[in-house]
């Protein structure tokens, strides 16, 4: 697991800025991400988003994915799961899967 | 999402690239799900050609699948060109008839000023069917005002589709009341009195005597002479009274009347062609349902069948269907009797008409041919009224004196 530093310039910087995700959860049923740079997945049962410094997967039953704005995307369905995966640890995951 | 939303399916088997496209160009879609191998989401109408383009670029082949808001009601009604005809007709039509005249209210109730208004009217170019803004109604109410003697006062006003017209009618001033004032009975025939019922006035014919057309044959001025004898000698004293003459004076008169019938005369005859025009009425505006007006001349029979009225609401549509028989004016050549029958029966509608107040005591026709046709005189000896009331004019310098004689009238009308 990566270490997070106490006081990281970088995350200041973007915290100021709002470069950071915003998530908002409403109940089971919305989750509202902003910030959003890529869609991944979009089935069903699972949606892979992923921001500045996470890779969100939500996951449940019915799910739909829209945008309404720019950088911005609703998941609305039955939302059972909420897993956010550090875009660093994300890589080295890969990389053990790589090799 | 103004217009609309379409759904689209996109069959495919990796999406990543494309979502990531949609990502990039900031597409504004909702309800994206993957199933299997197929990609669902809706695009509003206005984005719907930035996808479709951005899919196609990826590869991709979107796919419409269903429409939702108001383009699937656009579509729905672009099936149905019934619907879009009847709407702009009904706009068109909306826009027409707000400017035509359609109806013509008249306020009056006399049937003889209204038909004399809408004469004016139409003469005018104010009938049903005429463009309303082109009517200038200030000039229609001065025209209504100058050619109608009826008329005091007139106001044109639109009301929707229509015009109103108010009419003030005039009131013709009394003639002013004769009963109490004096008058002669004066002879209106050359004739002998037979008969005298008088109540009022001073005879001055006697019964039997005869009378020229003009005579006084009851006067409606009395004077009465009083004489008294004093030291002075005789004093006349002349009373003169002014009276209403009542009376009846019947008497015997010889009237004269002649007919002519010429030999060549027109006479209508029918054809035996019958036509029927009919009209469809909407309002006051009459629409022909043929389209040809056919010439000559016939004799009308007006036939109006109105739609049945439902809930007491009589609908403002019927049809009028006008018969038509017609008839040819054709040159005649009488021989003698067939004239003298025409000029006698031109006699007879005579003394049906204007000899019904007298009796017919004697009667002598006489008839005289000429090259152009017949001639008929028919002597008649009637029996009947002689006289006629004539008021006259009482003398101004007598005025002083009539003061008095005015009052002792009204007393005596008033007995009567």
């Amino acid at each position: 697991m990566a270490k997070i530093p106490g006081i990281s310039f970088f995350g200041k910087t973007r915290e100021l800025m709002y470069l950071q995700s915003y998530i908002s959860i409403n109940d089971n049923t919305s989750a509202l991400v902003e910030n959003c740079r890529q869609i991944y997945e979009c089935t069903e049962v699972c949606v892979r988003l992923l921001t500045g410094s996470f890779e969100i997967e939500l996951w449940g039953s019915g799910l739909m994915l829209s945008s309404y704005a720019e950088n911005s995307v609703e998941v609305r369905g039955t939302i059972e799961q909420v897993k956010l995966v550090s875009r660093g640890n994300r890589r080295d995951r890969n990389d053990i899967g790589k090799y | 999402m103004t217009l609309g939303s379409i759904e689209y399916n996109i069959y495919g088997e990796n999406f990543s690239r494309l979502l990531s496209a949609f990502t990039k160009e900031k597409l504004i879609y909702s309800t994206l799900h993957e199933t299997d191998d197929c990609l669902t989401l809706t695009i509003s109408f206005e984005h719907s050609f930035q996808f479709e383009k951005i899919c196609r670029k990826e590869g991709f082949e979107p796919k419409r699948i269903a429409y939702h808001g108001m383009l699937k009601f656009y579509r729905s009604i672009f099936k149905r060109p019934g619907l879009i005809i009847g709407a702009v007709l009904s706009v068109l039509l909306m826009a027409y008839y707000s400017n035509v005249i359609l109806t013509i209210t008249v306020d009056t109730d006399n049937d003889v000023v209204y038909g004399k208004v809408i004469d004016v009217l139409n003469s005018d170019g104010v009938k049903a069917g005429a463009y309303l803004p082109d009517i200038d109604l200030v000039l229609e109410e001065r025209s209504l005002k100058r050619q109608i003697d009826e008329v005091a006062w007139a106001g044109i006003s639109r009301t929707g589709s229509g015009i109103a017209v108010d009419i003030i009618e005039t009131i013709e001033p009394d003639r002013g009341v004769t009963v109490g004032m004096p008058c002669h009975l004066v002879a209106c025939e050359d004739g002998v009195i037979e008969e005298i019922e008088l109540i009022d006035g001073q005879l001055m014919k006697c019964l039997g005597s005869g009378v020229t057309k003009g005579d006084i044959v009851v006067s409606g001025k009395i004077v009465s002479e009083e004489s008294e004898w004093s030291e002075k000698g005789e004093v006349v004293t002349s009373k003169t009274r002014y009276v209403r003459s009542i009376g009846k004076i019947r008497g015997t008169f010889i009237r004269t009347m002649v007919f002519e019938q010429p030999f060549d005369t027109e006479e209508k005859v029918l054809t035996g062609k019958k036509k029927k025009l009919s009209y469809l009425e909407i309002f006051s505006a009459r629409i022909p349902l043929s389209a040809k007006i056919p010439e000559g001349y016939f004799e009308t029979e007006k036939e109006e069948k109105h739609f049945p009225e439902i809930c007491g609401f009589m609908l403002p549509m019927g049809f009028t269907e006008i018969n038509l028989r017609e008839f040819d004016i054709r040159s005649q050549i009488l021989d003698k009797d067939e004239a003298l029958s025409r000029a006698e029966k031109s006699a007879y509608r005579y003394e049906q008409n204007f000899l019904t107040n007298y009796e017919i005591r004697n009667r002598t026709a006489e008839s005289d041919f000429t090259e152009d046709g017949v001639r008929l005189t028919v002597t008649y000896e009637l029996y009947g009224d002689l006289c006629k009331e004539s008021d006259f004019f009482i003398p101004k310098y007598i005025v002083p004196e009539l003061e008095i004689v005015q009052k002792e009238n009204v007393q005596d009308s008033e007995n009567y």
